[in-house]
């Protein structure tokens, strides 16, 4: 079974880190995200590790950049091993913290609703990883950032844009349903349910745009318009007939449009 | 115009209107055409569900807004009547 990383974890974390001279001699934070804490880690899971700072950071220990759509627009990233695993450890700087959450204000999304175009990746990456992080050291400063980001409209704006991508795909399903291409409505189809899905887990606060964690992010969501077993019964396609699979494809978006009547937006 | 919707009837949303919940209110578009359902209208949308017939949707009315059920059928009649008319809903199969 895979140990789920805890705060008592930050010591030993910690070190290894000093040890391979990628922590700051000064830092306001460092935190450990993702499966592994959440308990959904295996065997070849990274452990993911943001060191927050005032200043930049530099060592020769830094492998890659992640680029974002702030200043700086860059996130050193190093890449050691942290026990007996790869570690992937991101390097942000408060200012830029301080900028996302600016980005994810309730101001921004309701003067420009399409403010998740403007959050990229790594920063969506690093905001869903946020919510469930636990602080290895300066727990004051994440606690703090943890509730930003639970006022924030970012949890809007995941699911006004999912579902804004559930609706075009469900427009094309259907379209391509009525030309006769079933096969092409149904992956269609399976495109726009999944999209439907992360849109009603950021309603419940489960944030995600991949289907990478969404079952298990559904279980811990456990939205009741449409219960965990519904809801894999379609992932899964429990009751596709190939003999007639525009029912299927029908009922898929059918359910696209009553998620999109629960998820807030 | 006879009317196409009865207390029997079962209604289901047409599936190429995009639907949106915002402060309350639904949201409703079909192509270009955009609407705001009022209150009730809303209530009743949420209720159609492809399964249940207008009488217990009319039940659902009469229960949460505290009318007589012959009053809540003709309302709920009357309003499925104009989604129809939009071609918002329509009669389950």
């Amino acid at each position: 079974m895979v140990q789920t990383i805890t705060t008592e974890d930050g010591p030993r974390l910690l070190g290894q880190l000093r040890e391979q001279g990628l922590l700051p001699d000064r830092y306001r934070c460092v935190y450990a995200a993702g499966s592994l804490v959440r308990g959904w880690g295996n065997e070849t899971s990274d452990l993911d590790l943001y060191v927050v700072t005032d200043e930049p950071f530099t060592s020769d220990g830094v492998v890659d950049h992640h680029p974002v759509a702030l200043a700086p627009d860059r996130i050193p990233v190093a890449v050691p091993a942290l026990d007996d695993r790869r570690g992937d450890v991101e390097y942000w700087q408060t200012d830029q913290y301080e900028q996302l959450m600016e980005k994810i204000s309730w101001e921004a999304y309701r003067s420009e609703r399409d403010v998740g175009a403007t959050v990229s990746q790594f920063e969506r990456d690093c905001l869903v990883k946020l919510g469930h992080a636990i602080a290895l050291d300066g727990a004051g400063w994440l606690t703090e950032r943890q509730r930003l980001l639970r006022e924030s409209a970012f949890g809007r704006t995941i699911a006004a844009h999912s579902l804004d991508l559930a609706d075009t795909f469900a427009e094309d399903a259907l379209g391509q349903l009525g030309s006769g291409d079933a096969e092409s409505a149904l992956l269609t189809a399976k495109l726009a349910f999944g999209y439907a899905a992360d849109a009603l887990l950021a309603h419940h606060g489960e944030f995600g745009t991949t289907a990478k964690w969404r079952s298990r992010k559904y279980r811990a969501a456990a939205p009741k318009v449409l219960p965990f077993d519904g809801y894999w019964a379609i992932e899964t396609m429990r009751d596709y007939d190939p003999a007639d699979p525009g029912r299927w494809i029908e009922d898929v978006i059918g359910w696209v449009r009553r998620i999109s009547m629960e998820a807030e937006v | 115009m006879a009317k196409d919707i009865g207390a029997n009837s079962v209604i289901r949303h047409c599936l190429e209107v995009r639907i949106r919940s915002s402060q309350g209110a639904i949201l409703l578009a079909r192509y270009d055409q955009a609407y705001e359902l009022p209150e009730v209208a809303a209530f009743i949308w949420r209720r159609v569900n492809g399964t249940d017939r207008v009488e217990d949707i009319a039940g659902s009315v009469a229960e949460h807004y505290g009318i007589d059920a012959g009053t809540a059928l003709d309302d709920t009649v009357e309003m499925l009547e104009w989604l129809l008319e939009e071609k918002l809903v329509k009669t389950a199969s």
